[in-house]
């Protein structure tokens, strides 16, 4: 999800605006400290216009 | 953003304001002085009025307001009321055995464990019902 988000040059902060969640909750879910929910999860992959698969991996790290 | 635990906008300042009027009113009762039944009432709301002006740049001012920002928060939120709960229980059950031991009336911390135990149960039916 790191990779998407400077991909389009966004902050941590503004990609939380876009989400309607908190800084800090984008962080974590960056460094694989949270796992969202199914709803945040396609919200994400929605704003991204990636696969769900792509962007979240088995091991539960968000390294998209 | 969903939650069970979830207050209205206006409730917490509200009922801070007037659990703060009820410890004044406790305070003078004991015979205190109005500036100590003052004092009271300035803690207990101003705690709420500090939420309310906090909330929007905290995300700790707005979990402890109902209102907790997002998804984690909430989570975040659940696991420390658990935390807090398990704490409590604990506390409890060493007052009633330190009273009891001590000759003291363990009886308020009997009736306190079996409303936190009700609770508690309750809670369980109540969401294994609905999830």
């Amino acid at each position: 999800m790191r990779r998407l988000r400077e991909e389009r040059g966004l902050s941590q902060g503004q990609l939380a605006t876009e989400l309607r969640v908190s800084r800090q909750t984008v962080n974590a879910i960056e460094t694989g400290r949270y796992l969202p929910s199914l709803p945040l999860a396609f919200t994400i992959a929605r704003y991204f216009g990636r696969p769900l698969e792509e962007i979240f991996h088995d091991d539960g790290d968000a390294r998209g | 953003m969903t939650t069970e635990m979830r207050v209205a906008r206006w409730l917490v300042p509200a009922v801070g304001l007037a659990l703060g009027l009820l410890t004044a009113a406790a305070t003078l009762g004991r015979d205190a002085s109005p500036v100590q039944a003052l004092i009271a009432f300035a803690v207990v709301a101003g705690y709420s009025l500090a939420l309310l002006a906090l909330r929007s740049r905290s995300d700790v001012a707005s979990v402890l307001s109902g209102l907790p920002r997002d998804e984690r928060w909430e989570a975040i939120n659940l696991r420390a009321l658990g935390l807090a709960a398990q704490v409590i229980a604990v506390v409890l059950l060493a007052a009633y055995l330190v009273a009891s031991f001590a000759g003291g009336d363990p009886t308020p911390y009997a009736w306190t464990g079996v409303v936190f135990a009700l609770a508690y149960l309750g809670g369980i039916a109540w969401y294994r019902v609905r999830s």
